[in-house]
């Protein structure tokens, strides 16, 4: 592509953003408008933010992961239920494999830490319009890491969808035709490999990891 | 900014408020600096140690070591004499600034500042 006709496609994008410090805003609004893109609306709340989106349509929309009430995750997942296709880069410096996790399977398109340099800021915004999934090597070897470690066994599974219908570790033996002591050893290993303190958690955790597909009566 | 971006460089922003001081951070780096986040004066103090900073921004209502202690640690420590330093105030008032520049502080900022504001400061120490 030639130079000129970039700028050209980088002057037709539109930006959201989202993020509930001022300089932030204010921050990466002069970036893209330093590239030729065009922020046609700054949200500094999630529920502003997919109002914002509702209304806009913009191409991209870059959001802050950590916001109060309604989170990064919780505001890439609105977005996406009113757009399947809309193009989210969630903004953090915060690091751990959860929320990696969480803002990925909520829909965002990239997860980009707030050390994150201009070049490669605007480089990730042009890509994931294209359509692209942009994840940093780095990121992406440790959200392996997390599946694979975190992944249940199918009996697993099964125990765990026991466990959201309510069923006590007996009637979930019966049910299986194993023992209560094997359930007891399944429920301990998915708690540890959910992250789970009790039972109630670790049925939330299933739900929200679209392991479980609905949430349990 | 990024058409206006200054030199890379060294930054440290030293703030209790995480938040706060990752989002000055960000900024920073999008301008093309090289930052240092501490969020206590102990850390902040380590990290001059081990790098050579060239501008530090200190939030000066910080618990435990206020700001202007540590731009007073950080000042004593700096042999060479070119660093920078920016406080970051939320008053405003005279008195404080006043002590901020008594304790070795150059310029200082009221929060909270604006990207330009903030390269303004940097801009005038050079």
């Amino acid at each position: 592509m030639r130079h000129d006709e970039a700028d050209s496609v980088d002057r037709s994008l539109r930006i959201l953003i989202v993020d509930d410090q001022a300089i932030v805003r204010e921050g990466l609004a002069a970036v893209v408008s330093a590239h030729g893109m065009t922020v046609v609306g700054e949200a500094g709340d999630g529920e502003s933010a997919v109002a914002m989106f509702r209304t806009l349509r913009p191409d991209v929309a870059i959001v802050d992961l950590r916001m109060r009430p309604m989170d990064g995750a919780e505001v890439t997942r609105a977005i996406r239920e009113e757009d399947r296709a809309a193009r989210v880069v969630v903004l953090t410096t915060y690091d751990t494999d959860e929320e990696i996790f969480l803002a990925l399977q909520a829909g965002a398109a990239s997860y980009l830490l707030k050390s994150v340099d201009s070049d490669r800021l605007v480089e990730t915004i042009r890509g994931v319009h294209a359509g692209r999934k942009m994840i940093a090597p780095e990121i992406a070897s440790r959200l392996a890491d997390h599946v694979a470690s975190a992944a249940l066994t199918p009996r697993q599974q099964e125990v765990l969808e026991a466990l959201a219908e309510g069923k006590s570790n007996q009637e979930t033996a019966d049910a299986l035709y194993i023992s209560e002591g094997t359930v007891k050893a399944h429920v301990k290993a998915i708690l540890a490999k959910l992250g789970a303190r009790d039972r109630t958690q670790a049925i939330m955790i299933g739900v929200r990891r679209g392991l479980l597909r609905r949430v349990p009566e | 900014m990024a058409a206006d971006r200054p030199v890379p460089e060294r930054l440290l922003v030293v703030d209790d408020n995480v938040d706060a001081a990752d989002s000055l951070a960000l900024v920073l780096a999008l301008g093309g600096a090289d930052v240092r986040v501490a969020y206590n004066g102990p850390d902040a103090l380590r990290v001059f140690d081990d790098e050579v900073i060239s501008v530090a921004f200190i939030d000066l209502g910080m618990p435990g070591m206020h700001g202007v202690e540590v731009a007073r640690q950080l000042r004593a420590r700096d042999v060479s004499g070119l660093v920078t330093l920016v406080a970051l105030t939320g008053s405003g008032e005279p008195e404080d600034i006043a002590e901020a520049l008594q304790a070795g502080f150059d310029h200082h900022v009221l929060k909270p500042a604006g990207v330009d504001e903030l390269l303004a400061a940097m801009r005038r120490s050079r």
